[in-house]
Protein backbone atom coordinates (compact mmCIF):
# COMPACT_ATOMS: atom_id res chain seq x y z
CA UNK A 1 0.00 0.00 0.00
CA UNK A 2 1.31 3.45 -0.90
CA UNK A 3 2.19 5.66 2.07
CA UNK A 4 -0.12 8.68 1.71
CA UNK A 5 1.63 11.93 0.81
CA UNK A 6 0.38 14.62 3.15
CA UNK A 7 0.74 18.41 3.00
CA UNK A 8 3.67 18.99 5.33
CA UNK A 9 6.90 18.85 3.26
CA UNK A 10 8.92 16.99 5.96
CA UNK A 11 6.24 14.36 6.27
CA UNK A 12 5.92 14.12 2.51
CA UNK A 13 9.68 13.68 2.25
CA UNK A 14 9.67 10.91 4.83
CA UNK A 15 6.68 9.24 3.11
CA UNK A 16 8.65 9.36 -0.14
CA UNK A 17 11.55 7.58 1.54
CA UNK A 18 9.14 4.89 2.76
CA UNK A 19 7.80 4.49 -0.76
CA UNK A 20 11.33 4.28 -2.15
CA UNK A 21 12.14 1.43 0.18
CA UNK A 22 9.19 -0.59 -1.01
CA UNK A 23 9.61 -3.22 -3.73
CA UNK A 24 6.81 -1.83 -5.90
CA UNK A 25 7.86 0.09 -8.99
CA UNK A 26 4.86 2.48 -9.14
CA UNK A 27 5.41 3.57 -5.50
CA UNK A 28 9.12 4.11 -6.04
CA UNK A 29 8.52 6.08 -9.22
CA UNK A 30 5.87 8.22 -7.53
CA UNK A 31 8.35 8.94 -4.74
CA UNK A 32 11.03 9.94 -7.24
CA UNK A 33 8.57 12.24 -9.01
CA UNK A 34 7.89 13.96 -5.68
CA UNK A 35 11.62 14.29 -4.93
CA UNK A 36 12.16 15.85 -8.35
CA UNK A 37 9.42 18.34 -7.63
CA UNK A 38 10.85 19.03 -4.17
CA UNK A 39 14.44 19.54 -5.36
CA UNK A 40 17.11 20.92 -3.03
CA UNK A 41 19.78 19.26 -0.92
CA UNK A 42 17.63 16.51 0.62
CA UNK A 43 16.37 15.30 -2.75
CA UNK A 44 19.92 15.50 -4.14
CA UNK A 45 21.30 13.31 -1.34
CA UNK A 46 18.66 10.65 -1.90
CA UNK A 47 18.90 10.80 -5.68
CA UNK A 48 22.70 10.49 -5.68
CA UNK A 49 22.34 7.04 -4.15
CA UNK A 50 19.86 5.91 -6.77
CA UNK A 51 21.57 6.81 -10.03
CA UNK A 52 22.52 3.17 -10.57
CA UNK A 53 19.12 1.75 -9.63
CA UNK A 54 17.91 -1.36 -11.43
CA UNK A 55 14.62 0.39 -12.25
CA UNK A 56 15.53 2.51 -15.26
CA UNK A 57 12.83 5.11 -14.60
CA UNK A 58 14.01 5.63 -11.02
CA UNK A 59 17.64 5.81 -12.16
CA UNK A 60 16.81 8.33 -14.93
CA UNK A 61 14.83 10.55 -12.53
CA UNK A 62 17.66 10.36 -10.00
CA UNK A 63 20.18 11.47 -12.62
CA UNK A 64 17.89 14.35 -13.60
CA UNK A 65 17.63 15.47 -9.98
CA UNK A 66 21.43 15.32 -9.61
CA UNK A 67 21.94 17.26 -12.82
CA UNK A 68 19.49 19.99 -11.70
CA UNK A 69 21.17 20.15 -8.30
CA UNK A 70 24.66 20.55 -9.82
CA UNK A 71 23.36 23.35 -12.02
CA UNK A 72 22.32 25.09 -8.81
CA UNK A 73 25.86 24.66 -7.44
CA UNK A 74 25.29 21.71 -5.10
CA UNK A 75 28.27 19.38 -4.79
CA UNK A 76 28.31 15.96 -3.15
CA UNK A 77 31.50 15.66 -1.07
CA UNK A 78 31.41 11.89 -0.57
CA UNK A 79 30.29 9.64 -3.38
CA UNK A 80 27.38 7.58 -2.10
CA UNK A 81 27.02 4.06 -3.32
CA UNK A 82 23.79 3.20 -5.01
CA UNK A 83 21.78 0.75 -2.91
CA UNK A 84 18.83 -0.28 -5.01
CA UNK A 85 16.38 -2.85 -3.75
CA UNK A 86 16.68 -6.38 -5.02
CA UNK A 87 14.41 -7.07 -7.95
CA UNK A 88 11.99 -9.93 -7.52
CA UNK A 89 11.60 -12.71 -10.03
CA UNK A 90 8.58 -14.96 -9.87
CA UNK A 91 9.46 -18.43 -11.09
CA UNK A 92 6.53 -20.81 -10.86
CA UNK A 93 7.75 -23.85 -12.73
CA UNK A 94 10.83 -25.48 -14.23
CA UNK A 95 10.26 -23.98 -17.68
CA UNK A 96 10.04 -20.45 -16.30
CA UNK A 97 13.37 -21.17 -14.62
CA UNK A 98 14.86 -22.01 -18.03
CA UNK A 99 13.23 -18.88 -19.48
CA UNK A 100 14.92 -16.83 -16.77
CA UNK A 101 18.31 -18.27 -17.83
CA UNK A 102 17.62 -17.01 -21.36
CA UNK A 103 16.57 -13.59 -20.02
CA UNK A 104 19.78 -13.37 -17.99
CA UNK A 105 21.93 -14.21 -21.01
CA UNK A 106 20.01 -11.73 -23.16
CA UNK A 107 20.67 -8.88 -20.73
CA UNK A 108 24.37 -9.18 -21.53
CA UNK A 109 24.12 -10.94 -24.86
CA UNK A 110 27.15 -9.31 -26.50
CA UNK A 111 29.42 -10.14 -23.58
CA UNK A 112 28.21 -13.73 -23.30
CA UNK A 113 28.35 -14.40 -27.05
CA UNK A 114 31.83 -12.89 -27.42
CA UNK A 115 33.20 -14.74 -24.41
CA UNK A 116 31.66 -18.08 -25.29
CA UNK A 117 32.77 -17.79 -28.93
CA UNK A 118 36.31 -16.92 -27.90
CA UNK A 119 36.57 -19.83 -25.47
CA UNK A 120 34.85 -22.25 -27.87
CA UNK A 121 37.56 -21.81 -30.50
CA UNK A 122 39.19 -25.18 -29.57
CA UNK A 123 35.84 -26.90 -30.09
CA UNK A 124 35.25 -25.20 -33.42
CA UNK A 125 38.80 -26.14 -34.52
CA UNK A 126 38.03 -29.77 -33.66
CA UNK A 127 34.74 -29.59 -35.60
CA UNK A 128 36.58 -28.17 -38.63
CA UNK A 129 39.17 -30.96 -38.41
CA UNK A 130 36.37 -33.56 -38.24
CA UNK A 131 34.67 -32.07 -41.29
CA UNK A 132 37.92 -32.03 -43.26
CA UNK A 133 38.69 -35.67 -42.50
CA UNK A 134 36.81 -37.12 -45.51
CA UNK A 135 39.00 -35.00 -47.82
CA UNK A 136 42.37 -35.62 -46.15
CA UNK A 137 43.10 -39.22 -45.24
CA UNK A 138 46.13 -38.27 -43.15
CA UNK A 139 43.97 -36.00 -41.00
CA UNK A 140 41.40 -38.77 -40.51
CA UNK A 141 44.18 -41.09 -39.40
CA UNK A 142 45.58 -38.48 -37.05
CA UNK A 143 42.32 -37.79 -35.19
CA UNK A 144 41.79 -41.51 -34.72
CA UNK A 145 45.03 -41.75 -32.72
CA UNK A 146 44.61 -42.12 -28.98
CA UNK A 147 47.75 -40.03 -28.29
CA UNK A 148 46.10 -37.06 -30.04
CA UNK A 149 42.58 -37.27 -28.68
CA UNK A 150 43.30 -38.23 -25.05
CA UNK A 151 45.64 -35.28 -24.29
CA UNK A 152 43.30 -32.90 -26.15
CA UNK A 153 40.27 -34.00 -24.11
CA UNK A 154 42.20 -34.01 -20.82
CA UNK A 155 43.64 -30.56 -21.46
CA UNK A 156 40.27 -29.15 -22.48
CA UNK A 157 38.15 -30.60 -19.71
CA UNK A 158 40.62 -30.20 -16.86
CA UNK A 159 42.42 -26.97 -17.69
CA UNK A 160 40.47 -25.10 -20.35
CA UNK A 161 36.96 -25.48 -18.92
CA UNK A 162 37.78 -23.61 -15.68
CA UNK A 163 38.96 -20.75 -17.89
CA UNK A 164 35.63 -20.79 -19.74
CA UNK A 165 33.79 -20.77 -16.43
CA UNK A 166 35.76 -17.90 -14.99
CA UNK A 167 35.24 -15.75 -18.09
CA UNK A 168 31.83 -16.65 -19.52
CA UNK A 169 30.51 -17.15 -15.99
CA UNK A 170 31.34 -13.53 -15.21
CA UNK A 171 29.65 -12.37 -18.42
CA UNK A 172 26.52 -14.30 -17.42
CA UNK A 173 26.65 -12.83 -13.93
CA UNK A 174 26.64 -9.35 -15.50
CA UNK A 175 23.18 -10.13 -16.90
CA UNK A 176 21.56 -10.81 -13.52
CA UNK A 177 18.81 -8.39 -12.50
CA UNK A 178 20.32 -7.74 -9.08
CA UNK A 179 22.93 -5.04 -8.77
CA UNK A 180 24.87 -7.10 -6.22
CA UNK A 181 25.39 -9.86 -8.78
CA UNK A 182 26.40 -7.39 -11.46
CA UNK A 183 28.91 -5.80 -9.12
CA UNK A 184 30.28 -9.25 -8.35
CA UNK A 185 30.87 -9.82 -12.07
CA UNK A 186 33.30 -6.93 -12.22
CA UNK A 187 34.92 -7.71 -8.89
CA UNK A 188 36.38 -11.17 -9.46
CA UNK A 189 38.76 -12.10 -12.22
CA UNK A 190 42.24 -13.36 -12.91
CA UNK A 191 44.29 -16.30 -11.82
CA UNK A 192 42.82 -16.59 -8.30
CA UNK A 193 39.39 -17.32 -9.73
CA UNK A 194 40.85 -19.71 -12.30
CA UNK A 195 42.52 -21.85 -9.62
CA UNK A 196 39.31 -21.84 -7.57
CA UNK A 197 37.38 -23.03 -10.62
CA UNK A 198 39.99 -25.69 -11.37
CA UNK A 199 39.88 -27.08 -7.83
CA UNK A 200 36.10 -27.05 -7.47
CA UNK A 201 35.39 -28.71 -10.82
CA UNK A 202 38.21 -31.25 -10.75
CA UNK A 203 36.35 -34.41 -9.68
CA UNK A 204 33.49 -33.78 -12.09
CA UNK A 205 35.94 -33.06 -14.92
CA UNK A 206 37.93 -36.26 -14.29
CA UNK A 207 34.81 -38.42 -14.58
CA UNK A 208 33.67 -36.53 -17.65
CA UNK A 209 37.04 -37.32 -19.24
CA UNK A 210 36.48 -41.01 -18.36
CA UNK A 211 33.09 -40.84 -20.05
CA UNK A 212 34.48 -39.29 -23.23
CA UNK A 213 37.35 -41.75 -23.27
CA UNK A 214 34.97 -44.70 -22.98
CA UNK A 215 32.94 -43.41 -25.94
CA UNK A 216 36.14 -42.81 -27.90
CA UNK A 217 37.42 -46.34 -27.17
CA UNK A 218 34.13 -47.76 -28.45
CA UNK A 219 34.32 -45.52 -31.54
CA UNK A 220 37.82 -46.77 -32.37
CA UNK A 221 36.91 -50.36 -31.67
CA UNK A 222 39.09 -50.77 -28.55
CA UNK A 223 35.96 -51.46 -26.52
CA UNK A 224 33.34 -53.83 -27.84
CA UNK A 225 30.28 -52.15 -26.41
CA UNK A 226 29.14 -49.01 -24.65
CA UNK A 227 28.75 -50.46 -21.13
CA UNK A 228 31.88 -48.73 -19.76
CA UNK A 229 30.58 -45.45 -21.17
CA UNK A 230 27.17 -46.02 -19.56
CA UNK A 231 28.79 -46.72 -16.17
CA UNK A 232 31.04 -43.66 -16.53
CA UNK A 233 27.97 -41.61 -17.41
CA UNK A 234 26.05 -42.75 -14.31
CA UNK A 235 29.00 -41.93 -12.01
CA UNK A 236 29.56 -38.57 -13.70
CA UNK A 237 25.83 -37.74 -13.51
CA UNK A 238 25.74 -38.62 -9.81
CA UNK A 239 28.65 -36.22 -9.22
CA UNK A 240 27.02 -33.57 -11.42
CA UNK A 241 23.78 -33.78 -9.42
CA UNK A 242 25.56 -33.74 -6.09
CA UNK A 243 28.18 -31.08 -6.65
CA UNK A 244 27.20 -29.48 -9.90
CA UNK A 245 26.68 -26.12 -8.31
CA UNK A 246 30.12 -25.81 -6.73
CA UNK A 247 31.80 -23.96 -9.60
CA UNK A 248 28.79 -21.69 -9.95
CA UNK A 249 28.81 -21.02 -6.20
CA UNK A 250 32.48 -20.02 -6.32
CA UNK A 251 31.58 -17.38 -8.88
CA UNK A 252 28.67 -16.08 -6.80
CA UNK A 253 30.26 -15.92 -3.39
CA UNK A 254 32.01 -12.65 -2.92
CA UNK A 255 34.11 -13.51 0.12
CA UNK A 256 36.98 -15.89 -0.63
CA UNK A 257 37.02 -18.89 1.68
CA UNK A 258 33.45 -18.25 2.86
CA UNK A 259 31.46 -21.31 3.91
CA UNK A 260 28.64 -22.16 1.53
CA UNK A 261 25.20 -22.44 3.13
CA UNK A 262 22.55 -24.08 1.00
CA UNK A 263 18.97 -23.25 1.81
CA UNK A 264 16.83 -24.90 -0.83
CA UNK A 265 16.32 -28.22 -2.52
CA UNK A 266 17.77 -27.05 -5.82
CA UNK A 267 21.13 -28.57 -4.98
CA UNK A 268 21.39 -32.33 -5.35
CA UNK A 269 17.94 -32.49 -6.89
CA UNK A 270 18.00 -35.66 -8.99
CA UNK A 271 14.71 -35.19 -10.89
CA UNK A 272 15.43 -31.56 -11.69
CA UNK A 273 18.83 -32.54 -13.10
CA UNK A 274 17.23 -35.35 -15.09
CA UNK A 275 14.61 -32.96 -16.44
CA UNK A 276 17.35 -30.55 -17.44
CA UNK A 277 19.18 -33.43 -19.14
CA UNK A 278 16.07 -34.24 -21.19
CA UNK A 279 15.70 -30.58 -22.22
CA UNK A 280 19.37 -30.49 -23.23
CA UNK A 281 18.98 -33.69 -25.25
CA UNK A 282 16.04 -32.09 -27.10
CA UNK A 283 18.12 -28.97 -27.81
CA UNK A 284 21.02 -31.06 -29.11
CA UNK A 285 18.58 -32.93 -31.33
CA UNK A 286 17.07 -29.69 -32.71
CA UNK A 287 20.49 -28.11 -33.43
CA UNK A 288 22.04 -31.25 -34.92
CA UNK A 289 18.89 -32.06 -36.92
CA UNK A 290 18.70 -28.49 -38.24
CA UNK A 291 22.34 -28.56 -39.32
CA UNK A 292 21.85 -31.86 -41.17
CA UNK A 293 18.61 -30.55 -42.75
CA UNK A 294 20.40 -27.40 -43.95
CA UNK A 295 23.15 -29.52 -45.54
CA UNK A 296 20.48 -31.58 -47.25
CA UNK A 297 18.59 -28.45 -48.39
CA UNK A 298 21.74 -26.99 -49.94
CA UNK A 299 22.56 -30.27 -51.68
CA UNK A 300 25.60 -30.97 -49.51
CA UNK A 301 24.28 -34.21 -48.14
CA UNK A 302 27.10 -36.20 -49.78
CA UNK A 303 29.32 -35.06 -46.88
CA UNK A 304 27.13 -37.16 -44.61
CA UNK A 305 28.70 -40.31 -46.03
CA UNK A 306 30.81 -40.43 -42.87
CA UNK A 307 27.88 -40.37 -40.43
CA UNK A 308 29.79 -41.05 -37.21
CA UNK A 309 32.35 -38.37 -37.92
CA UNK A 310 29.78 -35.77 -38.89
CA UNK A 311 27.51 -36.63 -36.03
CA UNK A 312 30.43 -36.13 -33.63
CA UNK A 313 31.20 -32.81 -35.32
CA UNK A 314 27.62 -31.60 -35.06
CA UNK A 315 27.33 -32.68 -31.43
CA UNK A 316 30.55 -30.80 -30.54
CA UNK A 317 29.32 -27.70 -32.41
CA UNK A 318 25.96 -27.92 -30.59
CA UNK A 319 27.87 -28.34 -27.33
CA UNK A 320 29.78 -25.11 -28.01
CA UNK A 321 26.53 -23.27 -28.72
CA UNK A 322 24.76 -24.63 -25.63
CA UNK A 323 27.64 -24.13 -23.18
CA UNK A 324 26.59 -20.61 -22.05
CA UNK A 325 23.05 -21.85 -21.47
CA UNK A 326 24.22 -24.74 -19.29
CA UNK A 327 26.49 -22.41 -17.33
CA UNK A 328 23.71 -19.84 -16.94
CA UNK A 329 21.38 -22.55 -15.63
CA UNK A 330 23.91 -23.75 -13.07
CA UNK A 331 24.71 -20.24 -11.90
CA UNK A 332 21.01 -19.39 -11.53
CA UNK A 333 20.39 -22.64 -9.63
CA UNK A 334 23.27 -21.83 -7.31
CA UNK A 335 21.90 -18.31 -6.81
CA UNK A 336 18.49 -19.72 -5.86
CA UNK A 337 19.94 -22.40 -3.61
CA UNK A 338 22.52 -20.35 -1.75
CA UNK A 339 21.72 -18.68 1.52
CA UNK A 340 21.72 -14.89 0.87
CA UNK A 341 24.11 -14.41 3.80
CA UNK A 342 26.86 -16.07 1.74
CA UNK A 343 26.52 -13.63 -1.13
CA UNK B 1 13.07 -9.81 -13.75
CA UNK B 2 11.40 -11.15 -16.88
CA UNK B 3 11.50 -8.89 -19.91
CA UNK B 4 8.31 -6.95 -20.36
CA UNK B 5 5.85 -5.71 -22.94
CA UNK B 6 5.29 -2.00 -22.29
CA UNK B 7 1.83 -0.78 -23.26
CA UNK B 8 0.96 2.93 -23.29
CA UNK B 9 -2.74 3.58 -22.79
CA UNK B 10 -4.56 6.61 -24.28
CA UNK B 11 -4.62 8.05 -20.72
CA UNK B 12 -0.80 8.13 -20.89
CA UNK B 13 -0.52 5.39 -18.31
CA UNK B 14 2.12 2.71 -18.70
CA UNK B 15 1.29 -0.98 -18.26
CA UNK B 16 4.07 -3.55 -18.08
CA UNK B 17 3.30 -7.17 -18.79
CA UNK B 18 5.89 -9.96 -18.44
CA UNK B 19 6.70 -11.70 -21.71
CA UNK B 20 6.75 -15.47 -22.01
CA UNK B 21 10.06 -17.14 -22.72
CA UNK B 22 10.99 -19.76 -25.25
CA UNK B 23 10.81 -22.76 -22.92
CA UNK B 24 7.35 -22.01 -21.49
CA UNK B 25 6.06 -21.54 -25.03
CA UNK B 26 7.67 -24.76 -26.26
CA UNK B 27 6.14 -26.71 -23.38
CA UNK B 28 2.69 -25.25 -24.07
CA UNK B 29 3.16 -26.16 -27.74
CA UNK B 30 4.00 -29.77 -26.89
CA UNK B 31 0.85 -29.90 -24.70
CA UNK B 32 -1.28 -28.61 -27.59
CA UNK B 33 0.45 -30.95 -30.01
CA UNK B 34 -0.62 -33.90 -27.84
CA UNK B 35 -4.25 -32.76 -28.05
CA UNK B 36 -3.97 -32.21 -31.80
CA UNK B 37 -2.48 -35.66 -32.37
CA UNK B 38 -5.30 -37.23 -30.33
CA UNK B 39 -7.85 -35.29 -32.43
CA UNK B 40 -6.17 -36.35 -35.67
CA UNK B 41 -6.18 -40.01 -34.63
CA UNK B 42 -9.92 -39.84 -33.86
CA UNK B 43 -10.58 -38.06 -37.15
CA UNK B 44 -8.60 -40.62 -39.05
CA UNK B 45 -10.53 -43.51 -37.51
CA UNK B 46 -13.83 -41.79 -38.34
CA UNK B 47 -12.58 -41.10 -41.89
CA UNK B 48 -11.67 -44.75 -42.46
CA UNK B 49 -15.10 -45.82 -41.22
CA UNK B 50 -16.91 -43.30 -43.44
CA UNK B 51 -14.76 -44.11 -46.47
CA UNK B 52 -15.41 -47.80 -46.05
CA UNK B 53 -19.13 -47.10 -45.88
CA UNK B 54 -19.08 -44.82 -48.92
CA UNK B 55 -17.13 -47.33 -50.98
CA UNK B 56 -19.99 -49.84 -50.70
CA UNK B 57 -22.91 -47.44 -50.87
CA UNK B 58 -21.87 -44.85 -53.48
CA UNK B 59 -19.09 -45.74 -55.85
CA UNK B 60 -19.38 -42.33 -57.62
CA UNK B 61 -18.72 -40.36 -54.41
CA UNK B 62 -15.82 -42.68 -53.67
CA UNK B 63 -14.19 -42.26 -57.07
CA UNK B 64 -14.71 -38.49 -57.11
CA UNK B 65 -12.71 -38.35 -53.88
CA UNK B 66 -15.24 -36.13 -52.10
CA UNK B 67 -14.75 -37.81 -48.75
CA UNK B 68 -10.98 -37.80 -49.12
CA UNK B 69 -11.02 -34.08 -50.01
CA UNK B 70 -13.27 -33.31 -47.07
CA UNK B 71 -10.93 -35.25 -44.81
CA UNK B 72 -7.95 -33.14 -45.96
CA UNK B 73 -9.91 -29.98 -45.14
CA UNK B 74 -10.71 -31.35 -41.70
CA UNK B 75 -7.02 -32.17 -41.11
CA UNK B 76 -5.98 -28.66 -42.22
CA UNK B 77 -8.57 -27.08 -39.92
CA UNK B 78 -7.43 -29.27 -37.03
CA UNK B 79 -3.79 -28.32 -37.51
CA UNK B 80 -4.16 -24.59 -38.15
CA UNK B 81 -7.70 -23.79 -37.02
CA UNK B 82 -7.13 -25.25 -33.55
CA UNK B 83 -4.94 -22.34 -32.48
CA UNK B 84 -7.05 -19.72 -34.26
CA UNK B 85 -10.23 -21.01 -32.60
CA UNK B 86 -8.77 -20.82 -29.09
CA UNK B 87 -7.03 -17.51 -29.67
CA UNK B 88 -10.26 -15.91 -30.89
CA UNK B 89 -12.82 -17.49 -28.59
CA UNK B 90 -10.85 -18.41 -25.47
CA UNK B 91 -9.16 -15.10 -24.80
CA UNK B 92 -5.88 -15.96 -26.56
CA UNK B 93 -5.31 -19.16 -24.64
CA UNK B 94 -5.11 -22.64 -26.11
CA UNK B 95 -5.35 -25.45 -23.52
CA UNK B 96 -1.54 -25.67 -23.48
CA UNK B 97 -1.11 -21.94 -22.98
CA UNK B 98 -3.76 -21.95 -20.25
CA UNK B 99 -1.98 -24.80 -18.46
CA UNK B 100 1.30 -22.85 -18.43
CA UNK B 101 -0.18 -19.40 -17.77
CA UNK B 102 0.43 -17.87 -21.21
CA UNK B 103 -1.71 -15.75 -23.51
CA UNK B 104 -1.41 -14.39 -27.06
CA UNK B 105 -2.10 -10.67 -27.37
CA UNK B 106 -1.49 -7.98 -29.96
CA UNK B 107 1.38 -5.53 -29.45
CA UNK B 108 -1.14 -3.11 -27.95
CA UNK B 109 -2.14 -5.69 -25.36
CA UNK B 110 -5.53 -6.41 -26.93
CA UNK B 111 -7.00 -9.70 -28.01
CA UNK B 112 -5.76 -10.90 -31.41
CA UNK B 113 -8.01 -10.57 -34.45
CA UNK B 114 -8.92 -13.25 -36.99
CA UNK B 115 -6.34 -12.22 -39.59
CA UNK B 116 -3.49 -11.86 -37.06
CA UNK B 117 -4.31 -15.17 -35.47
CA UNK B 118 -4.54 -17.01 -38.79
CA UNK B 119 -1.31 -15.43 -40.04
CA UNK B 120 0.69 -16.23 -36.91
CA UNK B 121 -0.48 -19.82 -36.98
CA UNK B 122 -0.08 -20.35 -40.71
CA UNK B 123 3.51 -19.09 -40.44
CA UNK B 124 4.34 -21.94 -38.11
CA UNK B 125 5.53 -23.55 -41.35
CA UNK B 126 8.23 -20.86 -41.63
CA UNK B 127 9.09 -21.25 -37.95
CA UNK B 128 9.52 -24.97 -38.42
CA UNK B 129 12.33 -24.51 -40.99
CA UNK B 130 14.78 -26.14 -41.45
CA UNK B 131 13.98 -28.69 -38.75
CA UNK B 132 11.94 -28.80 -35.53
CA UNK B 133 11.26 -25.06 -35.21
CA UNK B 134 14.91 -24.01 -35.35
CA UNK B 135 14.02 -20.74 -37.15
CA UNK B 136 11.33 -20.03 -34.56
CA UNK B 137 13.72 -20.71 -31.70
CA UNK B 138 16.38 -18.39 -33.14
CA UNK B 139 13.77 -15.70 -33.82
CA UNK B 140 12.45 -15.97 -30.24
CA UNK B 141 15.98 -15.65 -28.89
CA UNK B 142 17.04 -12.62 -30.88
CA UNK B 143 13.94 -10.45 -31.11
CA UNK B 144 13.27 -7.85 -28.46
CA UNK B 145 9.83 -9.18 -27.51
CA UNK B 146 10.63 -12.89 -27.91
CA UNK B 147 8.56 -13.16 -31.09
CA UNK B 148 8.74 -16.05 -33.49
CA UNK B 149 8.45 -15.36 -37.24
CA UNK B 150 4.65 -15.74 -37.16
CA UNK B 151 4.40 -13.25 -34.29
CA UNK B 152 6.59 -10.73 -36.11
CA UNK B 153 4.35 -10.78 -39.18
CA UNK B 154 1.08 -10.79 -37.26
CA UNK B 155 2.15 -8.14 -34.70
CA UNK B 156 1.48 -10.39 -31.73
CA UNK B 157 3.32 -11.45 -28.58
CA UNK B 158 2.90 -14.15 -25.96
CA UNK B 159 2.67 -12.87 -22.40
CA UNK B 160 2.65 -14.49 -18.99
CA UNK B 161 -0.58 -14.25 -17.03
CA UNK B 162 -0.79 -14.35 -13.27
CA UNK B 163 -3.70 -16.80 -13.19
Amino acid sequence: MTTPLIDNSDQRFSASLDNLESGESPRRRQAMAYLEKLGGLRAFQVAAALTGDADLVVAATARRICSEASKKGLILRTRLQAQPLAQTVSIKNFYQLLDEVVFIIRRNLTGVVLDSFLFSIPKFVLVTVFFLCPYYAALAELVAQAWVIIPAVVLYELFWRPLVWSSTGMAILAGFPENAMRRQSSRLSGSALYWQMLRSGLVEAVFYVFLLMAVFAWYLGFARDLWPAAIAFIVWFAIWVDSSLTMAAKILVAKPGAQLLWRSGYIGHFWLSLKFGVVLACLYFVITGSAVSLLWLFGLDNVLDWPRLFLSGFVIAADALLDPFVMGYRILMARLALDPRCL
Amino acid sequence: MPQELVIHTPENAEIRVPLAGMFSRATAFVYDLGIQVALLVVEHIVFIMILDNVRWRSSLLYHLGVVQGFYLIVVFVTIFGYYTFYELFKNGQTPGKKAYGLRVVSLGGQQVGLFSSFLRNFLRIADFMPFLFFAGVVSTLITERHQRIGDLFAGTVVIRTEE
